[in-house]
């Protein structure tokens, strides 16, 4: 860049300025604290992996120990289950319904901004205030059961063994497809009316458009969309907190390394489990950037 | 180190997508109309119950399947500032997401005019290292932070929630950057040559110059610091030092809930967020489309 400035020959590079090299270290402290703490946590919380610490005592090094108990660990691989399948339920069924939402959302000129209001509006709310609706829905004497008590369809558990990470899955697709429907609105208003005029003219049926001309150039939003979503999904923790399942039936990985941690104050296997669960952010983040070339179209 | 102004051509970004006029791409037809009915329903519906719930008395929840109160009563939400401190809690809310807030968008703007806008040695890598952080998920400083924390003394104190926002954060600075790139290199020139100090230039130049980008920031911020679970959780003990958030789950009882004064207390929490969501959507629109999530 320095280059850049002294090839230019109408002005000659300024001289330091005498303020601000003053000012410079006080400028860049609060930031430099923020780096130093997020590299600085990543090597201490991989070191507390291979440590036993109760917070009380001194840490223990214990080797590899943590890491080989997490691999027998019938819970670790429970909650691994359960956050997995929240990523493969709630992310494309947020994309399905989002895009299609997003497509209806663009024809509409009558009450289009009320819809696009009303569909975002959960994105601001609270998690907590939003599964406490949820735990009162999904209630066993609770207003689903009564309507459909009343339709006399029987009644649901939905917060049973078997149904609960279920019920959790709509709760997140519920609260988290308006907020997707507006990033594919504001794809679908980037690409311009001629494609589809031109593709019109050629004969080409609302389906073929959807495939050759929609869907293709909505890649980008669909690929941040994904992105963003897959590593949200891999830390729920809001949700299920609030709206648990009995039995582990709910345990997601973010949860269960807040209990190890902040409940049994088990620093070192806590920190060996968060170990784990960065290794899958990272990979999974690094595996769709690779990916993404194969599938993303960007325009020029 | 040596400090000089930065000459680079002004780099226009325009971060939020420009709307251009809306486009139909065909005339709705009236099932169109009605799913779209439909969604709202369904995403609006358990709000609107949940608020005809918390109207009513839980003997007349208990005893009636209707949605509809037999009677209106407000008790619930006098019980949700009695049973808890709830006003409290507010207050402590407030405070938390308004000095974090505060705090992080002064650091964020004080570094990202310096990586804008001054020379110095190692700007570049230094500026690398940030942008990495942004790929860092939050769980990485989970476990080290507290630990820090604690050891700090600082554990159940909203000081343990306010100071690590205060460091700002690397979206921030990416963001702020971008825009303050943008702003002609004169304005500087011509405060200098005023007399004003960095600050000043700062806070009094280049601030109001950014006021849009800032808006989108403190809005997205102060939605995650209240709606924030995870850290009240764990740093706060005392019911008295509590966010509303966290605060709420005390009304989730171990065997049985009291529904309708559960959801007023939700309700309550609910107000703020809706407010800045009803004033200010188009910026929280604008800022998760870029950032990708409130946190």
């Amino acid at each position: 860049m320095a280059t850049l400035s002294q090839t230019r020959p109408v002005r000659r590079p300024r001289r330091v300025t005498p303020g601000a090299a003053k000012w410079l270290p006080v400028l860049l402290l609060p930031v430099t604290v923020g780096l130093v703490l997020v590299y600085f946590s990543a090597v201490y919380g991989l070191a507390l992996g291979f440590t036993d610490w109760n917070l009380i005592s001194d840490p223990a090094w214990v080797g590899t120990a943590n890491f080989a108990e997490i691999l027998d660990d019938e819970r670790f691989w429970t909650a691994l289950r359960n956050t997995v399948e929240i990523v493969a339920v709630t992310v494309p069924a947020k994309v399905a319904i989002g895009l299609g939402l997003a497509i209806l959302l663009s024809r509409v000129a009558r009450l289009s901004s009320f819809f696009r209001l009303a569909l975002f509006f959960p994105t601001s709310c609270s998690v907590v205030a939003v599964a406490f609706l949820w735990v009162y829905l999904y209630d066993p004497n609770g207003l689903l059961n009564s309507w459909l008590g009343a339709l006399g369809l029987g009644t649901v558990k939905w917060m049973s063994p078997d149904h609960a990470l279920t019920s959790v899955n709509v709760m997140i697709i519920w609260g988290g497809v308006g907020y997707v429907a507006l990033l594919f609105l504001a794809g679908l208003q980037s690409i311009p009316a001629e494609y589809y005029e031109a593709s019109r003219l050629d004969g080409a049926s609302a389906w073929r458009q959807f495939w050759s001309i929609t869907f293709p150039l909505l890649t980008p939003t669909t690929f941040f969309v994904v992105v963003t979503g897959i590593i949200a999904a891999l830390q729920t923790f809001g949700e299920v907190f609030i709206l648990a399942g009995p039995m582990d039936s709910t345990l997601t990985i973010m949860s269960y390394i807040y209990e190890r941690a902040f409940t049994g104050f088990e620093m070192g296997y806590s920190a060996a489990l968060s170990a784990f669960l960065i290794l899958i952010l990272l990979t999974a983040t690094g595996a769709q950037l690779w990916f993404q070339r194969k599938w993303v179209t960007y325009e020029r | 180190m040596s400090v000089e102004l930065d000459r680079r051509p002004a780099a226009v970004t325009s971060v939020p997508p420009a709307r251009r006029g809306r486009r139909t791409h065909g005339r709705a037809r009236g099932w169109e109309y009605a799913v779209l009915v439909l969604a709202v329903v369904v995403i609006l519906g358990p709000f609107v119950v949940a608020a005809l719930t918390s109207l009513r008395t839980n003997a007349d929840y208990l005893s009636s399947t209707s949605v509809l109160p037999t009677e209106l009563t407000f008790s619930n939400y006098v019980r949700v500032f009695d049973e808890i401190p709830m006003a409290r809690m507010i207050l402590n809310g407030l405070f938390i997401a308004v000095l974090g807030t505060l705090g992080g968008l002064v650091a964020s703007l004080v570094g990202a005019f310096c990586f804008a806008k001054l020379r110095f040695a190692g700007r570049e890598p230094l500026f690398g290292v940030v942008l990495f952080t942004m790929l860092v998920p939050s769980t990485v400083t989970l476990i080290p932070l507290y630990t820090i924390i604690r050891a700090a003394g600082l554990v159940d104190t909203p000081w343990a929630l306010i100071l690590p926002l205060c460091t700002g954060s690397a979206f921030a600075v990416f963001f702020l950057r971008q825009h303050l790139m943008s702003v002609p290199h004169e304005f500087y020139e011509a405060a200098v040559l005023d007399g004003c100090s960095v600050p000043g230039t700062i806070f009094r130049v280049y601030l109001p110059l950014v006021r849009g980008p800032l808006a989108i920031l403190a809005i997205l911020n102060f939605l995650a610091s209240w709606n924030d679970l995870l850290g009240p959780l764990i740093y706060l003990n005392t019911p008295e030092k509590m966010t509303p958030t966290v605060g709420l789950t005390y009304f989730r009882g171990q065997y049985t809930t009291d529904f309708p004064v559960m959801l007023a207390g939700s309700l309550v929490v609910l107000v703020p967020t809706t407010i800045i969501f009803l004033v200010f959507n188009r910026h929280i629109r604008d800022g998760l489309a870029i950032s990708g999530s409130l946190k």
